[in-house]
């Protein structure tokens, strides 16, 4: 009953929508044409040869002047409920935070006195409003405390038996319900919604929803979710990444299967992972996507490929494919060329680096050479190129 | 007989114009509401401090370019630091200020020169000197000092210096929501289909406001006449007009206060362009040009119809006045520089829609107000009118521009409520009648004298000068 209400309130706004939008584009057609005075009858009755769009225009007139009417009724109304609403929802949060934080804050109480005050929350807080509020103030306290205090909020969430009201939250069509369910769910690790919450991560308008689906499921399984996230082949952008950064377990990520996707959001997100754990041994899987054709792969990969460069053919690979990496994966480069053993290489890499690249990796350049050879720095401050001379400057400045 | 074809011709004209210039707004209202309801759906409930956490974002410069701003320009630093973003800087851009806005500067920030270098990427006047705060709390600061330029030299120098993969440019004297770099980048990091070059924020009204370090404490109506037009104005072109021009990728203007930029692709377009006063409206057109010609990739220019950006706006007539004829200059400078674009299919919504547009019915339009009122005058005189017809069209555009103003007043109530209390609802129920009235017929007048300054006298470019009272008193006198 409770979801048959909001599916009805949700779906209400947009019946009276389309029903404007008939009544904008076909009434006239009845109401003008079939009884063609339908401003001011007896006035037009007076005058002839009126053509026929001066009706329509009158039908357009009638019809704006009455949204016009309707719209500042409803700006006064919104206005004032929205400042109320928010007033009044404070004031409750701030009541059962007062009432929670009495039960959990105190002194442990015998079982029963614990029961004793679970029925009288329950009895206190039977609107669905009330509900809400107090699964809103149990998520933020349980999110923000730690310890016994958070032991204690989370028994209390379990006692007070919130799955109906989880699952009617869940299923709602509003998002604000939708992205409550999610926080909840996550946060008290509740199982049994999986199917559900990877039907959301498919969704394309509703960002919000599919990338809390996704944080959910990674927060609730990282390994087993991950897998069947892959599996769907969900799109994922940079802001997903993030997302899944975030919250994902290090232990067991399916790095082979992320690596392995067709998918380059996934893939990234696998190269990112593999650097972040230091998992050397698939240095030698991912060489294979310093040819990839996107951009932020590539990227991923020389930085990765970087970071685990140790021996001399992994720098040389890596001086290879320089000049067509992006300006970050030129910065990992020359980073990592200072690790490299053949001294004569590096210092004749970076000073190639310093005399033909842009101002910005020259820095970069710079500032690695002069941790090997600051002779070689000093040199290159009496060079003929402003822009080395420049940078030399900077680099050596110690004000910045 | 003459002159009855000639009415004939004259009538068809007006009728036609008239016909689509409502029609063309009707599809805006009909888009910029579905735009709205998609931003609500998708941004509404998110949590924006949690892009703070983010590991792999773009890192960003907010550039602002100053010009005889020492009133105001401590305070305004002061704001700029408050903003909330992992990866930021700040740049100040002294633009030959001829008052004591860089010796303020330097006083209150501990400021001390230093070597950093920079490449010309873009056309700017010579840099005398770049600096840095040696106080720890304002690390995030760099102030550039230079020759006067212009505010779009002035843009350049900035972009040269930048360092960052985005830039916002900014006017130093608004006032910035803190978590607005964090919202105006998320589109950037949030799309999968297609490039984000660049990104707008809605402007508002600061007159009257009170504020305090650098944040808005309270949003007040203002209290100067002008300035009460103008938020009914700002409400109705960024709520709606560039809210429905967002929704079909057709956005062709980013405000100069308040737009964020991918640097790398400006670099490539030749930066701001110093020869025109209308350098943001200039910047946006060459950079869809540039991605239709020569990268020729699904790009985007977003839009956050979320209130960050809030801006003192001329209160008094004269400065209005000049702003306004500045903003046409601009809008004409780039209409006839990128005449190429318009009805052209190479440049798909942007060549056959948002440019005859802008030409349709930003440029022209004052020119077919004023000849449709002399038009009616001489009707009048010749006996050649239908007075009840007249009336009719009158009563109707009357009607729709209110419905238009009220949409928009609306969906400020309904999404962000800033102003509030029943003096508000009554002030701008009688100013959306009042504007049409007077701030309307007044704004033609302007962008006639505009268009005149632009053909007759040659005015095109220069620093508007705005006199600014300073925000630390406002809202308390």
């Amino acid at each position: 009953m409770r979801r048959i209400i909001l599916y009805f309130k949700y779906t209400i706004f947009r019946i009276l929508t389309l029903a404007s939008i008939v009544l904008f584009f076909f009434g006239f057609f009845k109401l003008v044409i079939k009884n063609k005075y339908l401003l001011l009858p007896d006035f037009f009755q007076l005058r002839f040869g009126l053509p026929d769009w001066f009706y329509v225009v009158q039908y357009y007139i009638l019809l704006f002047t009455l949204a016009i009417i309707m719209i500042v009724f409803f700006t006064l109304y919104y206005s004032y409920s929205k400042t109320y609403k928010i007033k009044k929802r404070s004031r409750r949060i701030d009541v059962y935070i007062d009432i929670v934080l009495a039960m959990v804050c105190t002194e442990e109480v015998s079982e029963r006195k614990f029961f004793n005050n679970i029925k009288t929350i329950k009895k206190n807080t039977r609107s669905e409003f009330n509900k809400s509020i107090l699964i809103t103030v149990t998520y933020i306290l349980h999110y923000k405390t730690m310890g016994e205090i958070k032991r204690r909020i989370n028994k209390l969430f379990n006692s007070l038996n919130f799955d109906k009201e989880i699952k009617t939250l869940l299923y709602s069509p509003f998002t604000k319900h939708k992205k409550l369910a999610l926080y909840v769910i996550s946060e008290f690790n509740l199982h049994g919604y999986e199917d559900y919450l990877l039907k959301l991560t498919k969704q394309e308008k509703r960002k919000l929803l599919h990338f809390e689906a996704m944080k959910t499921l990674i927060k609730l399984d990282s390994h087993n979710n991950l897998l069947k996230i892959i599996e769907m082949n969900v799109k994922i952008s940079t802001f997903d990444i993030n997302i899944l950064l975030n919250n994902i377990s290090n232990k067991e990520i399916p790095y082979k299967e992320l690596i392995e996707s067709n998918n380059n959001g996934f893939i990234i997100l696998g190269l990112i992972l593999i650097r972040r754990n230091n998992r050397v041994e698939f240095k030698k899987d991912i060489e294979k996507f310093i040819i990839n054709t996107n951009l932020m792969v590539r990227e991923e990969t020389v930085l990765t490929l970087a970071e685990f460069a140790d021996d001399i053919n992994d720098f040389e690979l890596l001086i290879y494919f320089f000049s067509e990496s992006s300006e970050n994966g030129k910065k990992a480069i020359v980073n990592s060329i200072i690790r490299m053993p053949d001294n004569d290489k590096r210092i004749e890499f970076l000073s190639g680096v310093i005399e033909n690249d842009s101002l910005r990796i020259k820095l970069f350049a710079l500032d690695a050479l002069l941790s090997i050879d600051i002779s070689k720095v000093i040199e290159f401050q009496k060079s003929d190129n402003i822009q080395i001379r420049k940078a030399c400057d900077e680099l050596l400045d110690i004000n910045i | 007989m003459f002159i009855y074809y000639f009415t004939y011709f004259i009538d068809i004209l007006l009728i036609v114009y008239i016909g689509t210039f409502f029609i063309v707004y009707f599809i805006m209202l009909i888009f910029s509401i579905k735009e709205l309801f998609d931003n609500i759906l998708k941004n509404r409930y998110f949590d924006y401090n949690r892009i703070l956490s983010f590991s792999k974002i773009p890192s960003v410069s907010v550039i602002a370019p100053a010009y005889n701003e020492e009133v105001t320009i401590v305070e305004n630093i002061k704001c700029l630091l408050n903003l909330q973003y992992p990866d930021f800087e700040i740049i100040i851009v002294n633009d030959g200020s001829k008052d004591n806005s860089l010796e303020k500067i330097i006083k209150y920030f501990d400021l001390i020169k230093i070597d950093r270098a920079y490449e010309l990427e873009v056309p700017c006047a010579p840099i005398r000197g770049i600096y840095k705060s040696f106080n720890p709390a304002y690390n995030r600061l760099l102030v550039i000092d230079k020759e006067n330029g212009g505010k779009a030299d002035a843009l350049n120098a900035g972009i040269n210096v930048s360092r960052k993969d985005l830039f916002l440019a900014l006017d130093v004297d608004c006032i910035i929501e803190h978590d607005a770099i964090t919202k105006m980048v998320k589109p950037f990091i949030d799309e999968t289909d297609s490039i984000v070059v660049a990104c707008g924020g809605v402007i508002r009204v600061a007159n009257s406001c009170e504020i305090e370090d650098g944040r808005i404490v309270k949003i007040n109506f203002p209290k100067q006449f002008w300035a009460k037009f103008q938020v009914i104005e700002y409400l109705r072109a960024f709520t709606l007009g560039r809210m429905a021009w967002s929704n079909i990728n057709g956005l062709l203007i980013i405000s100069g206060a308040f737009g964020l930029f991918d640097r790398q692709r400006v670099v490539k377009v030749g930066g701001y362009d110093k020869s025109t006063v209308g350098e943001d409206l200039e910047l946006v057109v060459r950079l869809r040009k540039y991605m239709y010609e020569v990268e020729k990739i699904k790009h985007k220019i977003a839009f956050i119809p979320d209130p960050l950006c809030w801006t003192e706006v001329p209160s008094s007539f004269n400065i209005l006045s000049r702003q306004r004829n500045r903003w046409t200059r601009g809008a004409i400078d780039t209409i006839i520089k990128h005449k190429k674009m318009f009805f052209n299919p190479r440049y798909g919504v942007i060549g056959m829609l948002s440019f005859p547009y802008w030409v349709m019915y930003e440029w022209l339009a004052p020119f077919v107000q004023s000849l449709g009122l002399i038009y009616l005058a001489i009707l009048v005189y010749l006996g050649r009118i239908n007075i009840e017809i007249c009336v009719m069209i009158l009563i109707f555009s009357i009607i729709f521009s209110v419905l238009y103003t009220s949409i928009a007043v609306f969906f400020e109530a309904f999404t962000y409520n800033k102003y509030k209390g029943i003096k508000y609802f009554f002030q701008i129920n009688l100013l959306i009648i009042l504007e049409l009235i007077i701030y309307q017929p007044l704004g033609v007048i302007f962008a006639l004298a505009g268009n005149y300054n632009f053909f007759f006298r040659k005015k095109k470019s220069g620093w508007g000068n705005m006199t600014r009272t300073g925000f630390s008193n406002q809202g308390k006198q």
